[in-house]
């Protein structure tokens, strides 16, 4: 076996900002050389072609980031709150990344026409969904409230991080609050964390 | 001797448009769109550039197809139900394939974001229209009186907006029952 001369995870953190930047289909394995410092042998070595980096890119992002972001959703307090501030980590521009998701991102490029990049968004937004039924179940809601408001507040989520990401902040917080307001109108919202 | 044009620069924008809304525009190189549109390399460098034929595309797009579908659901008197029909005419055009992908200009907006400030006028237009069209729709559905709480305008105006972007990729991973199931729930909430 070769011995390996790259750190897989900061190759691929590399790689995020470029497809994200790029476009996953407008960047070359060139590029990907130059960028990540890493050639093209030892590339192939480890995700076998530039698909294979691609779908390791988006696990990391997900593993990385986004569940550190769902974490949020682990939190107590007002309901209305705690999903505020959720769906507000993906709208703020960060040091590393731009405002938005790299998923939907990637998704929205690749989705229709590469099977394995729909798995990804499908395990994404069900894993999303999983954790929005966890969260609301620790308020009094009914099972059939849960698995409603779970589905549309994914569906926010889906809109937030499409056409918001050019919007101004006031704009994409207003978005967020209407959306919230009119799932919950028709919840109580009270606590029963143990 | 250079290549003759066989087409108009109208036929090749609508050609190019094609490519571009299923690729987004970084995925498209000038030599790929050569190709595409049967023309010389130099026609792409030198007269009709990637940038040029993109634009023109998209604007396509907004004037041709956007705007027009949204003046009849502007001028229909048919209230909440002009939603419906609007909202299930997106999710089969997207599952039927009759449009090759979801809207081309919010596509464009998560690729290139503030990049070129031409596109950022052409969504800022695009976008004004959509709000007034799903204003319009609600400002019927009062008249009609069909809504509950017809104070609450603005904040309906936005969630309906809401809707129908993130269908651009819930169609991706979810059956058209699933689909108009979230439409019609959605829906119910103004009512």
């Amino acid at each position: 076996m070769r011995y390996k001369e790259f750190n897989s995870n900061k190759v691929l953190e590399t790689c995020i900002n470029l497809f994200w930047n790029t476009s996953f289909g407008g960047c070359s394995v060139k590029e990907i050389v130059t960028e990540t410092g890493v050639n093209r042998f030892s590339l192939y070595d480890e995700w076998e072609h530039k698909e294979g980096i691609l779908l390791a890119s988006i696990d990391l992002y997900q593993q990385r980031y986004s569940q550190e972001k769902f974490k949020i959703l682990e939190s107590e307090g007002d309901l209305r709150e705690v999903l505020t501030k959720f769906y507000m980590s993906f709208m703020i521009d960060e040091k590393t990344h731009p405002s938005g998701c790299y998923i939907i991102r990637i998704a929205t490029e690749l989705a229709d026409n590469n099977i394995d990049v729909k798995n990804k968004l499908d395990r994404y937004l069900n894993e999303l969904e999983h954790q929005f039924k966890t969260f609301i179940s620790n308020y009094s809601e009914s099972n059939k409230n849960i698995d409603y408001l779970a589905k549309h507040l994914t569906g926010l989520f889906c809109s937030l991080t499409t056409f918001c990401v050019i919007h101004s902040f006031e704009e994409r917080k207003s978005l967020v609050n209407s959306g919230i307001s009119m799932l919950l109108k028709n919840s109580t919202h009270h606590a029963t964390h143990a | 001797m250079p290549r003759t044009l066989n087409h108009s620069y109208p036929e090749l924008v609508e050609k190019a448009q094609k490519l571009f809304w299923v690729k987004g525009y970084k995925s498209v190189s000038p030599e790929e769109l050569a190709e595409h549109l049967e023309v010389s390399k130099s026609t792409i460098y030198n007269k009709y550039t990637r940038d040029m034929l993109f634009m023109d595309s998209l604007k396509g797009y907004v004037v041709d197809l956007s705007d027009p579908i949204l003046e009849q659901v502007r001028n229909s008197d048919k209230g909440i139900e002009a939603f419906r029909d609007f909202f299930y005419m997106i999710v089969d055009g997207l599952l039927e394939k009759s449009f090759p992908k979801s809207c081309f200009m919010v596509n464009t907006v998560v690729e290139l974001r503030n990049e070129k400030e031409q596109i950022t006028e052409l969504y800022e237009r695009y976008f004004g229209n959509m709000r007034k069209t799903h204003r319009t729709v609600l400002e019927t559905a009062i008249k009609k009186g069909e809504i509950k709480y017809p104070e609450r305008i603005e904040e309906y105006t936005e969630c309906m907006v809401g809707v129908l972007f993130s269908l651009s990729i819930l169609y991706k991973v979810k059956s058209r029952e699933e689909l108009r199931t979230y439409v019609d729930e959605q829906i119910s909430l103004l009512v």
